[in-house]
């Protein structure tokens, strides 16, 4: 089959993803060079042949359901996008429109 | 002494011996990093103080008589390890700014050898060449304008420039292996699941294979020995068995009586390059000379592997990437909307990231074509059949790294199957699961060419021991280094 570049558009608007127009003409060429080799499988007899979607070994790890594993606040601290010298973490205020309101938590 | 040539081992040796200090060691390999990154591009990050303070602490416990396998042994991971207080990016933009509060459990295994800095790599490790990533291609040190390959592309050239003597790499569709064959290093993807992925940046997780860059398969050996382990924190990690004395068993490879299979459907390869085709026939007579037994195998169903991993792989991408909202995990975007917030955060996305999920998210969506994934995994069974039937017939399977020579920077760079299509000899082995390693093959047109060597499902140790026998054989001339 043939993809479209409205359909494209759609794939984007499901993955979350931002497209440039200008981008979608090439990406069409190449999603659909890509959509036809890899759809030769279908042409395939694959009748019983179950399938593997992950590599089998061993029984699976377990480990007992309990918290155990705690991250001390500095090691946290310079994973957030912005905290105050307090070390509370900034975020950008819900109810008001402008970006420079924001409440400490 | 000369550092930058000296293997794990002889580091090793000369640690204990106090022929030299880890701070000295240490700071040598820096030097040569100071020197040669500005030129090569292999680090996003040059952790020197970092590394300084471990070597320091690795003295310490050395003169104490404390000394494990990797006590002062500088190495360079790949900057998809999470590193606890050390940026780590995957080579995004999405990630420009992280800084993980944790270690990988690879890189919490090896808390008293001094990490040197974290290598580039194609962008969350998709690509065949180092030039996706956001922070700029890695030259091959061979030839400043051709690629070093990838995705482990920083990994591998900084092993090849004596920046390292040794580095972590991931290999999801031979992205360990073929940078190996394009920097004459020894590149190392165990069974999947021998190492453990937890704290690995995930691409596509039934696939994510986490290995080693080092000068010799004795290294490779050595790494496995001691840094192989099950990992309650990777439900996919495998326990590994018989490790105790495995350097010392690949040593002792011979190659006389060992026999090899060569898949025919790999050698009847179109896009094969005939300098490639011929540097692997000259290897072929190199390990018959010496006694080794060549056979014809077949792998009926390789020639669909590169269809399969390209539906499994984007599809396992589009579900691993979906975590990236610019509020939880991705760097902070803003927004009108919760739609707005994620469209502006996944932006940061480089278009190889975009274009693997879009096709899993066509590849998984019952809108557009979801069957293409179950056909996939059927195939993936059929591949993984054709491996074990074939291994009962040889000690070891042997084909190139790569079809073709390092490319030119640039070079693929407008056509992304062209580029899909060149890992057609490493995608196999992802899909099967199976340990292979990539050794220094003789040379096609003064560049490196690597020798894949294949083994059977958990066997990790016997492909070791072939390749080792190939590597005395072969004794692969290194080409001359351009830094």
């Amino acid at each position: 089959m043939n993809i479209s570049a409205e359909e494209i558009k759609k794939l984007a608007s499901l993955a979350k993803l931002h497209l440039e127009e200008s981008a979608i003409p090439k990406l069409t060429v190449d999603l659909n060079n890509i959509f036809h080799h890899i759809e030769v499988l279908k042409t395939l007899d694959l009748g019983e042949v179950p399938e593997t979607n992950a590599i089998h070994h061993q029984s699976t790890v377990l480990r007992a359901d309990e918290s155990s594993m705690t991250f001390a606040k500095e090691d946290m601290l310079p994973t957030m996008p912005r905290t105050d010298e307090a070390g509370n973490l900034i975020v950008n205020a819900v109810f008001q429109d402008s970006d420079e309101t924001t409440h400490a938590v | 002494m000369n550092l930058q040539t000296m293997t794990l081992q002889e580091l090793r040796t000369a640690l204990d011996a106090k022929q030299i200090s880890a701070l000295d060691v240490t700071n040598s390999y820096l030097a040569q990093i100071e020197e040669t990154n500005p030129t090569l591009n292999s680090f996003i990050t040059v952790t020197a103080e970092h590394a300084r303070a471990r070597a320091a602490h690795a003295q310490k416990e050395i003169d104490a008589g404390n000394s494990g396998p990797f006590t002062g042994i500088p190495y360079v991971a790949k900057d998809l390890f999470a590193t606890r207080g050390i940026l780590t990016t995957a080579a995004s933009d999405v990630l420009a700014e992280y800084i993980p509060p944790y270690n990988a459990t690879v890189i919490e295994d090896l808390v008293d050898a001094p990490m040197l800095g974290k290598a580039n790599m194609d962008e969350y490790a998709m690509g065949t060449t180092g030039e996706y990533s956001a922070f700029g291609p890695t030259k091959n040190p061979y030839d400043l304008a051709r690629v070093s390959g990838g995705s482990s592309s920083g990994s591998a050239a900084s092993v090849a420039s004596g920046q390292t003597p040794w580095s972590l790499g991931t290999d999801t569709g031979g992205s360990i292996r073929l940078p190996a064959g394009f920097t004459h290093t020894v590149g190392f993807k165990p069974t999947y699941g021998t190492y453990s992925r937890y704290g690995a940046i995930a691409m596509a997780s039934s696939l994510d294979t986490v290995g080693t860059f080092t000068r010799t398969v004795e290294d490779a050996a050595y790494l496995l020995e001691h840094l192989a382990h099950r990992d309650p924190l990777d439900t996919t990690s495998r326990e590994t068995v018989n490790q105790q004395g495995l350097t010392e068993r690949v040593r002792q490879a011979d190659i006389r009586g060992m026999k090899f299979g060569v898949p025919r459907e790999f050698m009847e390869l179109e896009g094969m390059q005939p300098a490639v085709k011929e540097a692997f026939m000259h290897a072929i007579e190199k390990i018959t000379a010496a006694g080794g037994e060549i056979v014809e195998i077949s792998l009926p169903h390789a020639e669909y592997a590169i269809n399969a991993y390209y539906i499994l792989a984007p599809s396992e991408v589009s579900s691993n990437m979906a975590r990236y909202d610019g509020l939880q995990f991705g760097s902070r975007a803003l927004g009108n909307s919760i739609d707005e917030v994620m469209m502006n955060a996944r932006a940061k996305f480089g278009a190889e990231v975009q274009r693997r999920i879009l096709i899993g998210t066509y590849t998984l969506s019952g809108e557009f074509d979801e069957s293409l994934y179950h056909i996939a995994s059927k195939v993936r069974t059929l591949i993984i059949n054709d491996f074990a039937a074939a291994m009962t017939q040889v000690d070891a399977i042997i084909c190139p790294s790569s079809p073709s020579i390092p490319f030119a920077l640039g070079e693929n760079a407008n056509d992304p199957l062209a580029m899909w299509l060149l890992d057609i000899f490493t995608v196999p082995m992802n899909l099967a699961g199976v340990p292979a390693v990539t050794i220094p093959g003789p040379l096609a047109h003064g560049l490196p060419a690597g020798i894949q060597c294949i083994g059977a499902y958990g066997r990790d140790e016997q492909t070791l021991v072939a390749a080792a026998a190939m590597e005395k054989v072969l004794m692969s001339t290194s080409p001359v280094l351009a830094v």
